[in-house]
């Protein structure tokens, strides 16, 4: 009996890790058994849920001993740290407090398994007001759809005691785990940066390990000009204050991992976008670069977070976000690289993605390369009628939402009753991602033998009467081999060209020389032009040239190429960045061709001779006439 | 000094005003002008010349103007394609009603030009004018300065109110409007004026040698069907007037996307200058050697 019991400890001991992971898949049912954490740790700490404003229906969370981590300084939670909690009943809830500043705008993310079940769970942010003793609620969650997402971004007016409560509104099935984490929301504009305060932890956490100190999270929303293009996140410690920390970058992924924003948690680490670590004693800004969302597969994430370590030193540090203008022709789409599709009677349209500038004006086609019926011009007419084309300002999720719904109206719309449809001098008005959707229009029963091949190009207009001079930053990748031409287009003009019929064009492109690039002009003037047309080939171009030269000039006469007449109406001007980075500066001046003198004064001598020959026939008419 | 001054200056306007009042050439141009605006034929061609623009502005608006080269872009090229398509029956059609239009108006324009001389003959009032103190050449050129100026001017009003009503029409702004009327509008003009001028003269110089204006007539209609048919199918299409005056108008507007009409175009106006001119001189030779009874 002795040799029994004392085995039982020593298998109880030996056990003693596995149980405690075992609390993660704990049965909903037994609500006993209600474990706030679950990761095993090998430090302990007590866990208070200071319920001391409860809310109505308010779920009485006793005092437990268990294996959670969290630190509370001053019976209140930290701003960044994650929270977890197990299956909690209907109209039951849960609460964190935290010491919030006022003037400052938070993020609470609550994430976990329900978000595929039928479960509806709401945040409600209440305020203990401590003058008249009485909890008011700031603001709260107004999804009410099962299994959603619940993101909620606030703001505080006042400095004080806030309470998290996270509400079972309904539960349908059972959850084994939620997570919340509440952030500090940085708004960064683009170039603008945006300082905040890092403090020293005053409570060190019970952790020996030293890795494990305090931390403080950010959350960057997710903005228009981070999309598509890399950008790079920059952190500037002030001066005065040493302060020696670590930062690491998530992507905000909402239905994730719970581990992943678990910053205490070894694989969560190696999720990060990158980690690192500034010191003023360097002085030196870190910076670190963030690959663009869709380089990653990341369409619909709403922002960055970002967790900071504090390790030495008390101060306010600043941050800012810089969009790199950096294409990949894997993920992005530069403007002016022909975009081929394919339309038939099952797949009725196609989404085009570009990231278009405000008040920049393009010019974008849409052109019918195969497909269309030769013989029958009713069925052909009818089936070019059917091809419309739509902007919608958004990513192609939302442009694909709001063009299946029949209430929604596009920016734009056209139809197409030629092989060519122009989409003339489109000019958005704020600064995004722009989405072109292509598509038959069944109504009229057309019917199609193939399917119709169609091409979809867009160009940035650059009208020449308006700027003299046209100044651009690019940054080209020194990975790409300058002996294949991709469909690598850093930059693509098209320039009416119509009104300078007869000039000399000539384009100056200056380059500094870390930059290696090529350029190319081309007509873009027939159909059968438009169908050639690609601009990564010298075949069709007008002129190119090529190089590390300082200048880069590259002339040609409107309306005439040698000595044939062709109809000039639109010039494209590209810039392929080889290798390097640098800026560009292209200026551009027009001179008058010189004029055939002898052809003209051919012509004008016989015009004033014919003059001459029939005044004198009609004045001394009879003297001649009559005797011829 | 100052009344003498006065008096000296009021005596040139006068003297000016009586030229212009005696001269025989302007006083056939009035009375010509006089008679072809009495005459249904002149409402015809004036309807041919006025069909295509109105059917244009009411029945195929031109879209909003987004840019300042929009308009141009829309006016250009359909009046370049409407003033060619008046010279050329046949053509493809290119701008609404052209081919019915430019029926009407070569074969009006012809029927009109063949009674210039040849109706004088046949109702025998060329004696009348004979003995009037006039130059023979006077009568030619009276009676084409007459006409040409009428239609030439009527061709203009009819240009710059479709270019007026396209700017109304695509909510064009004023410099818009005012680019083409300064580098599109006169161009097409002195075109329309260069095809007038070649078949006014070439029939007129068919109205001297026929005794009857209908055989004028017909045989004008004869040779420019038959230049429309023979030509464009034997010869080649760059032998017909419409082509030659292409070229002309293509090297200062744009016609399409497409480059048209190739060739020099100094070569074209001394073809046609030359055209022009000899018409002129043979019209002379014959009217001159011509008896009248």
């Amino acid at each position: 009996m002795k040799w029994f019991k004392l085995s039982l400890i020593l298998i109880t001991l030996l056990m003693y890790p596995f149980l405690s992971i075992t609390s993660i898949s704990a049965s909903p049912t037994d609500q006993k058994k209600q474990s706030y954490t679950i990761f095993h740790r090998t430090t302990r700490t007590t866990m208070d849920s200071m319920n001391d404003n409860k809310p109505k229906n308010s779920f009485s969370t006793q005092q437990q001993s268990n294996n959670y981590t969290a630190l509370f300084i001053n019976e209140t939670g930290i701003i960044g740290w994650p929270y977890f909690q197990t299956f909690f009943p209907e109209n039951g809830n849960f609460t964190i407090n935290y010491n919030l500043e006022a003037n400052k705008t938070y993020t609470a993310f609550l994430y976990g398994d329900y978000l595929k079940k039928q479960v509806d769970l709401d945040i409600w942010i209440t305020w203990y007001n401590t003058t008249s003793n009485t909890t008011e609620m700031v603001t709260f969650t107004r999804n009410h759809d099962l299994g959603q997402q619940d993101i909620l971004q606030f703001s505080v007016t006042t400095t004080g005691k806030y309470s998290i409560v996270i509400y079972n509104h309904v539960s349908l099935e059972e959850f084994s785990l939620i997570g919340l984490i509440l952030l500090e929301t940085m708004t960064i504009d683009d170039s603008k940066k945006e300082s905040f305060h890092v403090q020293e932890p005053t409570v060190r956490p019970l952790s020996v390990t030293p890795q494990y100190h305090t931390y403080q999270g950010l959350f960057i929303p997710w903005q228009d000009t981070y999309q598509d293009v890399n950008f790079t996140i920059t952190f500037f410690p002030s001066e005065n204050h040493p302060i020696t920390l670590n930062a690491s970058i998530y992507p905000a992924f909402t239905p994730r991992d719970l581990l992943l924003y678990d910053p205490y948690h070894p694989e969560s680490l190696q999720q990060a976008l990158s980690v690192t670590t500034i010191s003023t004693k360097s002085a030196r800004n870190s910076i670190s670069t963030v690959l663009g969302p869709r380089e990653k597969g990341w369409m619909s994430i709403p922002g960055l977070i970002i967790f900071i370590e504090t390790i030495e030193g008390n101060g306010d540090l600043q941050i800012s976000v810089n969009t790199i203008e950096q294409y990949d022709i894997k993920y992005t789409t530069p403007l002016g690289v022909p975009q081929y599709f394919m339309l038939n009677q099952t797949s009725t349209y196609t989404l085009i993605s570009y990231y278009l500038d405000a008040n920049t004006k393009h010019d974008g086609f849409l052109w019918v390369i195969d497909g269309l019926p030769p013989t029958s011009p009713d069925n052909r007419q009818d089936i070019l009628e059917s091809i419309k084309l739509q902007v919608w300002k958004g990513s192609p999720l939302e442009a694909e939402k709001n063009f299946l719904d029949p209430t929604k109206v596009p920016l734009m719309l056209k139809e197409s009753r030629n092989t060519i449809k122009h989409l003339k001098a489109f000019q958005p008005t704020t600064s995004g991602r722009y989405t072109f959707i292509a598509y038959l229009d069944n109504t009229k029963n057309i019917n199609m033998s193939k399917p119709l091949t169609l091409a979809f190009n867009i160009f940035e207009r650059w009208d020449l009467s308006q700027s003299r001079n046209q100044e651009f930053i690019v940054t080209a990748r020194s990975t790409i081999n300058p002996s294949e031409y991709t469909l690598q287009s850093f930059k693509t003009f098209f320039i009416p060209i119509k009104q300078w019929k007869g000039k000399n064009i000539t384009f100056q492109v200056t380059i500094p020389n870390s930059l290696e690039i090529e350029t190319q002009l081309h007509p873009f003037t027939s159909m059968t032009d438009q169908l050639k047309f690609t601009p990564f080939t010298h075949s069709s171009s007008i002129t190119w040239k090529k190089g590390l030269n300082q200048q880069i000039t590259i002339a040609a006469e409107v309306g005439r190429r040698n000595k044939d007449k062709v109809n000039d109406t639109y010039w494209i001007l590209s810039i392929i960045g080889i290798s390097g980075s640098g800026t560009i500066r292209i200026s551009w001046a027009a001179a008058n061709v010189p004029i055939n003198w002898i052809d003209l004064t051919i012509t004008g001598t016989i015009l004033m001779a014919c003059l001459v020959i029939l005044i004198i026939f009609s004045w001394k008419g009879e003297k001649y006439l009559y005797s011829f | 000094m100052f009344t003498s001054d006065l008096q000296f200056n009021f005596n040139v306007f006068k003297k000016i005003k009586s030229a212009i009042q005696d001269s025989p050439l302007l006083i056939l141009a009035r009375h010509q002008i006089r008679q072809t605006m009495g005459s249904r034929r002149f409402f015809i061609i004036l309807f041919a010349l006025i069909l295509p623009i109105g059917v244009q502005i009411i029945y195929e608006p031109a879209p909003a103007a987004t840019t300042v080269d929009d308009l141009r872009d829309f006016y250009e090229p359909f009046d370049a394609k409407y003033v060619l398509n008046l010279f050329s029956p046949l053509g493809v059609e290119r701008v609404p009603f052209g081919n019915l239009a430019s029926l009407i108006f070569i074969i009006f324009l012809i029927l009109t030009c063949s009674e210039f001389l040849a109706q004088e003959y046949e109702e025998k009032t060329i004696s009348i004018l004979l003995v009037k103190p006039l130059r023979r050449s006077d009568i030619i050129f009276g009676k084409l300065l007459g006409f040409f100026f009428l239609l030439s001017t009527l061709e203009f009003l009819i240009l710059l109110s479709h270019a007026t009503a396209l700017a109304w029409q695509m909510q064009a702004s004023t410099e818009a409007l005012m680019t083409i009327l300064i580098f599109s509008l006169p161009i097409i003009q002195v075109i329309f004026i260069l095809g007038l001028l070649f078949i006014s003269t070439f029939m007129i110089m068919l109205s001297a040698f026929f005794n009857k204006g209908l055989h004028a007539a017909l045989t004008g209609i004869l040779i420019f069907f038959g230049d429309e048919i023979f030509v464009r199918a034997i010869v080649g299409t760059e032998y017909r007037l419409e082509y030659q005056i292409g070229i002309i108008l293509e090297e200062f507007v744009s016609i399409s996307n497409d480059n048209l009409y190739s060739g020099d175009y100094l070569f074209s106006l001394d073809v046609l200058i030359i055209s022009i001119t000899s018409f002129l001189l043979l019209t002379m030779i014959i009217f001159y050697r011509r008896e009248f009874p």
